[in-house]
C-alpha cells in the first residue's frame, strides 16, 4: 500500500499514525548505510521503469561532504553531490540537477516525479521542474549505491520509507525498518520483489523514537539517547 | 568501544572464517588484500589473533591510541607478512575513522574525481604528520610529483611502513 504521504508535501512522516498506534511512542528501526563496508540493499529483480513515475525516500546523509549513490539500477543513479544537491541520472547523458540542496545531517523528503518527459525534483516540500529530460525507459534494483553508473561512492547515512510507483502500479515500498536479524527487506508494494541487504549485520541497525512535540521534529536512538536526528522542514 | 568488523587478510586460512565468507560473498576489500567483514567472526572470544583497535595502547602511557598514532600502528600490523592470520576487529566508527585516513587512502590507491582528497593532499599530509610524529623519518618521505601515480605512492607508504616497523 502506497502511504498517504506521497500525495502531499513532506512534514512529518503520517504513517507512524497507525504504525506507532494510539497514544504511545511512536519507535521503529532505522539502517544506518556505512561506505565502508560497501553495504546496499538490493532487490530481487531489477525493475524496468517506462512511463510517468514517482520515487520518495526519505534520506539523511551524514555530514561527509562527499558525492554519493543514493539509489541506482543499470545505467541509472540518483546521488547526492558533494555541494549537496541532488542529481539524477537517466541516463549518463540526461542527469538533471536540483538547485534546492539536501541538508546534511538531517532527515530530507525527496519526491521525484517524471511527467512524458520533465522531471520534477520536491525536496523538503520545495518543486522544481526540468522539463524535457528523457521519456525513456530507466531501470532501479538498488538502494545505497551504484550499479555500474559512475565510479563506485557507497552511501553514508539512512535511506527509508523508499517508494517507487510507474504509471499508478505500486513497484516498491520499503520502510527498511528491520531489526537487521535477518537479510531480507519487505517490499509491502505486492509482497514480492523484496530487497537483500548486503555487507550489514544488526549493529547497523538502531531504534529510533519520535518526537513531533518539538520542532525540528527529531529521532533520537532510544538505546542511549545519543544520536539525535533531525527532520529537515519540520 | 564494542567491534562490529572485522579486517581480515585475504590469506587468511582459518576454517573460522567460512561462516562469515558465506555471509558477505561481496564483502568489501578496499586495499585489494583485506576484506572488511560487517560482523565479527564467531569463536574468537579468547584467541589473540583477534586484535580489538580499542585495545591497541601507547606502550609508554598505556593510552588508547587514536588517529595518527593508531593509523601508524595499524598500517604496521597490517604491512608485516607474518599477520595474514590475525584480525583486526572495530567498531563502525573506528573502520570510518581508519577509511578517512589519508595513509589508508595512500595505501588502497584508489583516487578518482569523487575521492574526498587528492593524492598530492595526502601525501602531504603524510609528510606533515612524520614531521610531528616521526621526524627522524621525515626527510626520507618523498617529494610529491605530477608524475605520481596512485599505485607508485601506495608501494612507497607500503616500503616506508615495512622498513621502519620495529621488532
Amino acid at each position: 500500500m502506497i502511504t498517504p504521504f506521497l500525495k502531499t508535501p513532506f512534514i512529518i512522516d503520517p504513517w507512524l499514525t497507525s504504525e506507532g498506534g494510539g497514544d504511545g511512542a511512536v519507535t521503529r528501526n532505522f539502517t544506518t548505510f556505512d561506505s565502508t563496508l560497501t553495504q546496499y540493499i538490493d532487490l530481487d529483480t531489477e525493475l524496468t521503469i517506462t512511463g510517468d513515475f514517482h520515487i520518495c525516500f526519505n534520506v539523511m546523509p551524514e555530514d561527509t561532504g562527499s558525492f554519493h549513490q543514493m539509489i541506482s539500477g543499470t545505467d541509472t543513479t540518483i546521488n547526492i553531490t558533494s555541494a549537496d544537491k541532488l542529481i539524477f541520472f537517466l541516463t549518463p547523458s540526461a542527469n538533471p540537477s536540483s538547485t534546492a540542496s539536501l541538508i546534511r545531517g538531517e532527515i530530507n523528503r525527496v519526491v521525484i516525479d517524471r511527467t512524458d518527459s520533465d522531471i520534477t525534483f520536491t525536496i523538503n516540500g520545495a518543486a522544481e521542474t526540468h522539463a524535457s529530460v528523457y521519456s525513456g525507459a530507466i531501470k532501479l534494483s538498488r538502494i545505497g549505491s551504484r550499479v555500474n553508473l559512475g565510479t563506485a561512492s557507497p552511501f553514508d547515512g539512512v535511506i527509508y520509507n523508499v517508494e517507487v510507483s510507474a504509471e499508478g502500479v505500486d513497484l516498491v515500498d520499503m520502510l527498511i525498518n528491520e531489526d537487521g536479524s535477518s537479510n531480507t527487506v519487505t517490499n509491502a508494494a505486492d509482497g514480492s520483489n523484496n530487497g537483500t541487504r548486503v555487507n550489514m549485520s544488526t549493529a547497523d541497525v538502531a531504534e529510533y523514537e519520535f518526537d513531533d512535540s518539538v520542532s525540528p521534529n527529531t529521532w533520537t536512538n532510544t538505546a542511549d539517547g545519543s544520536d539525535v536526528m533531525e527532520v529537515a522542514g519540520t | 568501544m564494542t567491534s562490529t568488523g572485522a579486517l581480515v587478510h585475504i590469506d587468511n586460512t582459518d576454517t573460522r572464517l567460512d561462516a562469515l565468507r558465506a555471509r558477505y560473498p561481496q564483502a568489501a576489500r578496499h586495499d585489494g588484500v583485506h576484506y572488511y567483514f560487517a560482523a565479527i567472526p564467531d569463536g574468537y572470544e579468547s584467541d589473540p589473533r583477534l586484535v580489538h583497535i580499542g585495545d591497541i595502547v601507547d606502550p609508554e602511557t598505556g593510552e588508547q591510541l587514536t588517529g595518527d598514532g593508531l593509523a601508524w600502528a595499524l598500517a604496521q600490523l597490517l604491512a608485516d607478512p607474518a599477520n595474514t592470520q590475525i584480525i583486526i576487529g572495530m567498531s563502525r566508527a573506528q573502520g570510518k575513522s581508519l577509511y578517512a585516513h589519508p595513509a589508508w587512502r595512500i595505501w588502497c590507491a584508489n583516487y578518482n574525481e569523487d575521492s574526498p582528497a587528492t593524492l598530492a593532499e595526502d601525501w602531504a599530509y603524510i609528510g606533515n604528520m612524520l614531521n610531528t610524529y616521526r621526524p627522524d623519518l621525515a626527510d626520507q618521505w618523498p617529494e610529491y610529483t605530477e608524475e605520481m601515480t596512485p599505485a607508485q605512492g601506495r608501494e612507497i607508504i607500503y616500503q616506508a611502513i615495512v622498513n621502519n616497523t620495529e621488532e
